[in-house]
């Protein structure tokens, strides 16, 4: 019995410690929204990609995101670098291009043109279907509140 | 000298307790014969049994996967809330479905003794509710993978305990409608889970921590609802009318459960043919169910384009379909089952088969609307016999087993199948294309099918084997019910096979404490097998061996040691390259090491020429000796049954005839023993009882001096030396 009433303990610190804090919201954000490409529709390239932001005082940038999942609560986009010896190892990165080669734009503005797509990892075929996510960012580049709008497109590659 | 058994013989008790009448036995467990089924609420009236075991347990079966279901719907919304990739969340998945796998069978080891399961039901009901809630508060990946885990284990419950529950909590005329109703509900859940996900972000507006609140306080809600479930004791409304039926009107106390281990019990089900073949067809089963869940999605949504919501729908309404086969199929599934259980797995099978065929053709389809009411009937047929299935394979199996049989076969399914078929099946739709791949999918689908059509070639067996392990317990209850001894050995039709090649055929023997017998006949008869199944080296595909009673059959061979079997094998039974005295410290580990130097100075004294060599290495000693040792080092064991293989081998008749003194020794000091000789003269000098083997059955057992009167089984060849010895 006195191990089985350790077990649990221990079980509600580690659960307690893990994090099962009281941050994210219960109802959903409906602020952000995005408004092209629509939700499965097929596009082409250059993508224009157009969102609204109702309280746009509070949003310092819009950090997009390409076939990833976004930077967690509080984490700086630079975050992403973390693990790429190659990027860590010279002076400046990361930099704009090297978010763009991971599918990552960070913009001020309630819109982005992307001209490039790269392939999804689980693509088949020429059909491919990607996922952008939108979230919001703070001045130092910094995820700000789960607020976050996704959308999914299909893109036709062309077979070369 | 004869040495008489100190008990009374327990045989003439045995002899009128031995009519096991198979139809009665049968008819108690639901096999009537006939296909005639009653009016399911009435017979629950006349039975007198509740409805609200089988309520309680649909309500937690309809909430048990509400994270499951919450998590695949909305994964991209936790992914982009949580920041974590998508390889991420389908790695939380697997460790998830491996903890659901395999938290099944401690569970099923923790209800084996005593009949706690509604207490796991609930408690891990309530585990899952709060784990279900508590993923609306998480905050990242090692949280999330968390409470993931712990979900994945307490639902492993329902895997466990609920099923078992319920064929013991009603009888066998409306077990199997119950079964369909509660895989009804399971079906319900399955519809309700989406519907209330796509209720509570579309239309109400919650996020992913939002909806998970929910429905953990719904699942909560259930879990209390269901708090007043009880078990009903282990197999309440089979295995004690069978004890009825089988021995005694007036025995109606509750079945005492088996002690075997975890691994022991495994190993017993593995020795089930018809539960070994259905484990089998679980793990090709699951090679196809796993990845079809995911190409199916993927297949939808290319074939088909059908998004995120419209799979959603799609999936909740393919639940539809298996509800209404259900309610077609119970009554017709529990009248083939009341008929003929074999008739009923075979049935199944072709229908599983005809689902296979159904979804070949769903996916070929070229009208959506087709699609759905191809790919729905595929789903009927999957579901449709499901819980008559599952009851008639339970019901070949001691009721403490049957947690055991279901959680082994979830470990089937979705670890051994799963990930198998993971790792064989991953990618194909890269390389075929997500339709052929679904379509390739149907050759584990078949060979599932021809897999369960095999169980149906031995559940009847299976099923009598089950009544006569009962009958043989309730026996042996009836005996020591009456005060009168119980026999140190008892075997009854013990079966063992070499691969396919049988050796024992129904072996029945007993053997009175206090008794020297010797087993006696030619080369190849199965005596050495025999001995094997006694000790626990060789496990019998069918059959009992009690210990004084106790049922020792599928016990390890060490705790059978320390139960107080001991066998001495055949040959030199020593460890060469070690001293005298460091085999006897060897064989003496499970005797208390500060009580060893006693034992070991007790068989030095039985053995005085030991005691002068104990230093000298065991292989520099005479065959004699070693064999003298081989004994000495089972006496430190201190045997309550000693079973002594093939003692003379290689010895010189001197040698033999002092070793056979020794042996009698021993017996006399109150060890019974069984002893394997070749040599007939000597055994049946030492022995007052004797068996006579061939072909591995037992042709004689009767008194020593008997035997040489039957000139039938003692050939010239084999006994002219004996015959002239004695005669």
């Amino acid at each position: 019995m006195k191990s089985a009433r350790i077990a649990v303990v221990a079980l509600v610190v580690a659960i307690t410690m893990n994090g099962c804090t009281l941050q994210g919201d219960f109802r959903l954000d409906e602020r952000l929204q995005i408004m092209a490409p629509g939700d499965r529709q097929t596009v082409t390239l250059p993508l224009r990609v157009r969102w609204r932001f109702d309280n746009e005082s509070e949003a310092a940038r819009f950090g997009v995101f390409i076939d990833r999942a976004p930077v967690r609560v509080g984490e700086n986009i630079d975050a992403l670098a973390r693990n790429d010896r190659d990027c860590t190892s010279r002076p400046g990165c990361p930099d704009e291009s090297w978010f763009q080669a991971q599918g990552v734009f960070v913009t001020t503005k309630a819109g982005l043109r992307i001209d490039t797509l790269g392939i999804p990892f689980d693509a088949r075929g020429a059909r491919e279907l990607h996922q952008l996510t939108i979230v919001i960012l703070d001045a130092q580049a910094r995820r700000v509140g789960e607020t976050a709008a996704s959308v999914e497109f299909f893109f036709e590659r062309e077979q070369i | 000298m004869s040495n008489r058994p100190k008990g009374k013989p327990e045989q003439d008790e045995d002899v009128a307790l031995g009519q096991v009448d198979y139809a009665a036995a049968r008819k108690a467990l639901g096999v009537t014969g006939e296909g005639n089924v009653g009016r399911f609420f009435s017979q629950l009236r006349s039975a007198d049994v509740p409805i609200y075991p089988l309520i309680a347990l649909s309500i937690l079966v309809v909430v048990d996967e509400f994270q499951g279901v919450v998590f695949s719907a909305l994964a991209p919304e936790i992914s982009a809330g949580l920041g974590l990739g998508r390889g991420t969340i389908a790695a939380l998945v697997v460790f998830k479905t491996i903890a659901l796998s395999l938290a099944a069978l401690p569970m099923a080891a923790f209800v084996r003794e005593r009949p706690r399961r509604a207490v796991v039901a609930l408690t891990t009901a309530f585990v899952w509710s709060f784990a279900t809630l508590g993923t609306g508060f998480v905050a990242g990946g090692v949280g999330l993978l968390l409470v993931l885990l712990i979900d994945g284990a307490s639902t492993g419950s329902v895997t466990a305990t609920h099923i078992p529950l319920l064929f013991d909590s009603y009888p066998p005329p409306v077990r199997l409608r119950v079964l369909s109703i509660y895989r009804g509900f399971n079906q319900v859940g399955a519809i309700i889970g989406p519907l209330l996900v796509a209720l509570l972000t579309a239309v109400l507006g919650f996020t992913w921590r939002g909806t998970f609140l929910i429905c953990g306080i719904a699942s909560l809600f259930a879990a209390t609802v269901a708090l007043r479930l009880r078990d009903p004791g282990l197999g309440r409304w089979d295995l004690q009318r069978l004890a009825e039926v089988t021995v005694h009107s007036e025995q109606k106390q509750e079945m005492r459960p088996l002690t075997l281990g975890l691994f022991e019990t495994v190993r017993r089900l593995m020795l089930t043919p018809t539960i070994r073949k259905v484990l089998v067809a679980s793990g090709v089963l699951g090679m196809m169910i796993v990845p079809l869940q995911t190409y199916l999605s993927f297949f939808l949504d290319e074939r088909w384009n059908l998004g995120p919501g419209g799979r959603g729908v799609f999936f909740a309404g393919v639940p539809v379909f298996g509800i209404a086969a259900l309610s077609l199929a119970a009554k017709r599934a529990d009248a083939l089952y009341r008929r003929d259980p074999a008739l009923l797995v075979r049935v199944a099978a072709v229908t599983f088969a005809l689902g296979v065929l159904l979804l070949v053709l769903a996916i070929l389809a070229p009208w959506f609307p087709l699609m759905v009411i191809l790919f729905g009937c595929s789903t009927a047929s999957f579901v449709a016999l499901g819980p008559a299935l599952n009851a008639a394979l339970q019901g070949i199996l001691r009721p403490e087993m049957r947690p055991h049989a279901a959680a082994l076969a979830g470990v089937f399914l979705g670890v051994i199948g799963g990930m198998g078929g993971l790792l064989l099946l991953g990618g194909i739709d890269r390389r075929l294309g997500t339709g052929p791949a679904i379509i390739s999918l149907a050759i584990p689908g078949f060979i599932t099918a021809w897999l369960l059509a095999g169980a149906s070639r031995t559940i009847n067996a299976d099923l009598d084997r089950l009544v006569r392990d009962v009958t043989d317990e309730q026996q042996v209850r009836f005996i020591r019910a009456k005060g009168t001894p119980l026999a140190a050995l008892r075997c009854r039709d013990l079966a063992f096979s070499y691969g396919h090649t049988q050796v024992l055929f129904d072996v029945s023997l007993d053997v009175e404490e206090g008794e020297l017998v010797a087993l006696l006949g030619t080369n190849g008869a199965g005596k050495s097998t025999l001995l094997g199944a006694i000790s626990g080296l060789n496990l019998p595909s069918r059959g009992t061996v009690r210990l004084f009673g106790h049922d020792v059959t599928y016990v390890d061979a060490e705790r059978r040691v320390t139960a107080g079997i001991v066998q001495v094998p055949g040959g030199r039974a020593v460890c060469r390259s070690l001293s005298v005295l460091d085999n006897m410290r060897l064989f003496g580990f499970v005797a208390e090491q500060s009580d060893l130097p006693k034992r070991i100075d007790a068989a030095f004294e039985m053995f005085p020429v030991l005691g002068e060599r104990r230093h000298q290495i065991a292989g520099t000693l005479s065959g004699g000796e070693q064999q003298m040792l081989g004994l000495a080092k089972a006496l430190i064991l201190q045997p309550k049954l000693l079973l002594v293989d093939e003692l003379s081998l290689g010895l010189a008749p001197k040698v033999v005839a002092d070793l056979m003194r020794t042996v009698k020794r021993i017996n006399e000091s109150g060890v019974t023993v069984v002893v394997v000789e070749q040599s007939v003269n000597l055994s049946l000098e030492l022995a007052d009882r004797a068996l006579f083997m061939e072909k591995g059955e037992v042709r004689f057992e009767g008194p020593a001096r008997d035997l040489l009167g039957r000139t039938d089984l003692l050939r010239s060849v084999f006994l002219a030396g004996a015959m002239d010895g004695k005669q």
